[in-house]
């Protein structure tokens, strides 16, 4: 028969079986912990009608990876178009005109590149964030990707795990002034807090819906991935930059060496990663672009 | 026998670089893939999504080389048959070629000397090509630019005999037929005749080009308007099943590739593919 209790243990339980309970709130707790990010994630804006699916590369470019890659689409699509030109390395300049037809994204960038421009300074240009920050907006809008705010509470449900933290830590200190032997609490305590920690920092930045709207246009789009080495003189520049959009920079690679190179456009991983897809660059400024942050002055910076 | 493909239609080439072209083909009901160009993974997503709208899928080969002297590869002609299976196939085609002699890869297509000799190497690869396959299969006399010396027979009567002897059928390359005229002086009024029209599988039509007074089957340039008229003339005599576009580099833009199929369903007397028949 096991004993439970006895006269000296620390709180009245015994090391082993406070271990074990440990573990077990561990547990639970890491698996509520879980739940809850999912269920944060899960996106509560109405469903899009039908028809209204997101079609604009600059949006799923966005959803995928963000500015960087967002820019590198629409960056590809002026180059297929002729509007754009590599200025020697990691610079591109604007060729002739834009029209209206092309969307904001591509009018601030081909504005911007007027003069040859650091591919890498193009994100955080005044323009271009502006046009950058208005994407993500609505993203946020439509619910596909979680805004700063629902991230935080991703990111809070954390506290959970740092409260079963605590109780180890209590334990630990009470333990050692007992002179009990803590060395395995400590190590189940260690877990549990790397754990904490990872949640605290993290959170995904798609709902539940961008995800599946990532997958939905990758299947849908399967003739743009790299791995066929789509040509892009036949799909012209907006399957060009939903190639980039869904498929990384490798979509890149794979159609126009010469300009990934000149962009320094970095080799991905895999095609299929969606982790993956960023563009070594820079930090971009995109995103946040409130008012009277100088978006509307239209300078376009260095 | 009956004819290995029913009434298809006209066709484009899968390739990798233009599969969305193909995608967006409401009418296309035939194509073919580079049996080569397969691997024995998972097929490309695209081209699993065409054959689950049921378009025919036609594996092509192009270095098995029948005309060589040497024993056949048996793994090409198990690849061959392993394509069939995959996007379960009618048919399979293959060139009358040979690409490979002495252990030296040409890297082309090299046309095999209408000999007697010859065509009895060629008639026993194929029939034992044949017997490896799961299909029929349909064999495509090549564009040269030059005969052999030592040949014996014309091409019409080379043709009948290879075709007969093996029971194969045969791909036409119309753009061959003119590259042939053009090039070795074959009479087409005669050939259109002489060849064995009921026995062909389906066509091919591509773009060539002409320099110094040579016609090269190039793939990579547009249909000639003469290629054009030749592929009337052949249909007048006889229609085959399915009509083929070949096309294999400099891909222009996907409009210009819609005109080009246009332009091949009308000389063919055929519906348009580029639009959907049941809404036309």
């Amino acid at each position: 028969m096991r004993v439970l209790a006895a006269t000296g243990d620390t709180w009245g339980i015994s090391g082993p079986v406070f271990l074990e309970l440990y573990a077990a709130l561990a547990i639970i707790t890491g698996i509520i912990t879980v739940l809850a990010r999912r269920s944060l994630a899960r996106s509560h804006a109405p469903a899009p009608a039908p028809g209204t699916d997101l079609v604009d590369p600059d949006y799923v470019a966005y959803l995928h990876d963000g500015p960087e890659l967002t820019v590198l689409a629409a960056l590809s699509a002026l180059h297929v178009a002729g509007r754009l030109t590599s200025a020697g390395p990691r610079r591109v300049q604007a060729t002739g005109t834009i029209g209206t037809d092309a969307g904001e994204l591509q009018q601030a960038i081909h504005l911007c590149a007027q003069n040859p421009i650091r591919s890498a300074k193009l994100a955080s240009a005044p323009p271009v964030a502006k046009a950058l920050g208005s994407i993500e907006d609505r993203l946020i809008g439509v619910g596909l990707l979680l805004s700063a705010g629902q991230r935080t509470r991703i990111r809070m449900t954390a506290c959970m795990l740092w409260a079963v933290v605590a109780i180890g830590v209590l334990r630990s200190i009470a333990g050692y002034q007992a002179g009990k032997p803590i060395s395995f609490l400590l190590a189940a305590l260690a877990v549990v807090a790397v754990g904490a920690a990872v949640f605290s920092v993290t959170a995904p930045r798609r709902t539940d819906r961008g995800k599946a709207e990532l997958a939905r246009q990758r299947s849908a789009h399967a003739s743009l991935s790299p791995k066929l080495r789509p040509h892009w003189r036949v799909y012209g520049p907006e399957a060009a930059a939903l190639g980039v959009a869904i498929f990384g920079a490798s979509a890149l690679w794979a159609a126009d060496p010469a300009l990934a190179k000149d962009l320094g456009a970095r080799q991905m991983l895999s095609a299929g990663d969606s982790g993956g897809g960023s563009w070594s660059g820079g930090t971009a400024g995109g995103g946040g672009c409130g008012a009277g942050s100088g978006c509307g002055g239209g300078g376009c910076g260095g | 026998m009956n004819a290995p493909l029913p009434e298809l239609g006209v066709g484009i080439g899968w390739r990798p670089e233009i599969a969305g072209v193909l995608e967006r083909l409401p009418g296309l009901r035939f194509t073919e893939v580079v049996a080569e160009s397969l691997t024995d993974r998972a097929l490309p997503a695209p081209l699993a999504q065409l054959r689950e709208r049921g378009v025919t899928v036609v594996p092509h080969g192009i270095r098995l080389s029948l005309g060589g002297a040497e024993d056949l590869d048996q793994h090409r002609v198990a690849h061959l048959a392993h394509c069939a299976e995959v996007v379960d196939a009618p048919l399979v085609s293959e060139h009358i070629a040979f690409v490979r002699a002495g252990g030296t890869e040409a890297g082309h297509l090299l046309p095999v000397p209408r000999t007697r000799d010859a065509l009895d190497v060629l008639a026993g690869n194929v029939l034992a090509a044949q017997a490896e396959l799961p299909v029929p299969l349909a064999l495509e006399p090549i564009a040269a630019l030059f005969d052999w010396p030592e040949d014996e027979m014309d091409e019409a009567a080379f043709l009948t005999e290879l075709l007969e002897r093996t029971g194969a059928w045969l791909l036409l390359d119309v753009a061959n037929l003119y590259a042939n005229a053009i090039n070795r002086g074959d009479d087409l009024g005669a050939l259109l005749t002489r060849l064995p029209l009921e026995r062909i599988a389906y066509a091919h039509v591509a773009g060539g080009a002409e320099h110094d007074g040579l016609y090269h089957d190039t793939h990579t340039d547009p249909v000639p308007p003469e290629v054009l008229a030749l592929l009337s003339e052949l249909c007048a005599v006889r229609r085959p099943s399915a009509i083929l576009l070949e096309r294999d580099g400099d891909y222009p833009p996907e409009a210009q590739l819609r005109t080009e199929l246009d332009a091949l369903a009308r000389a063919a007397g055929l519906p348009a593919i580029t639009s959907d028949v049941a809404t036309r």
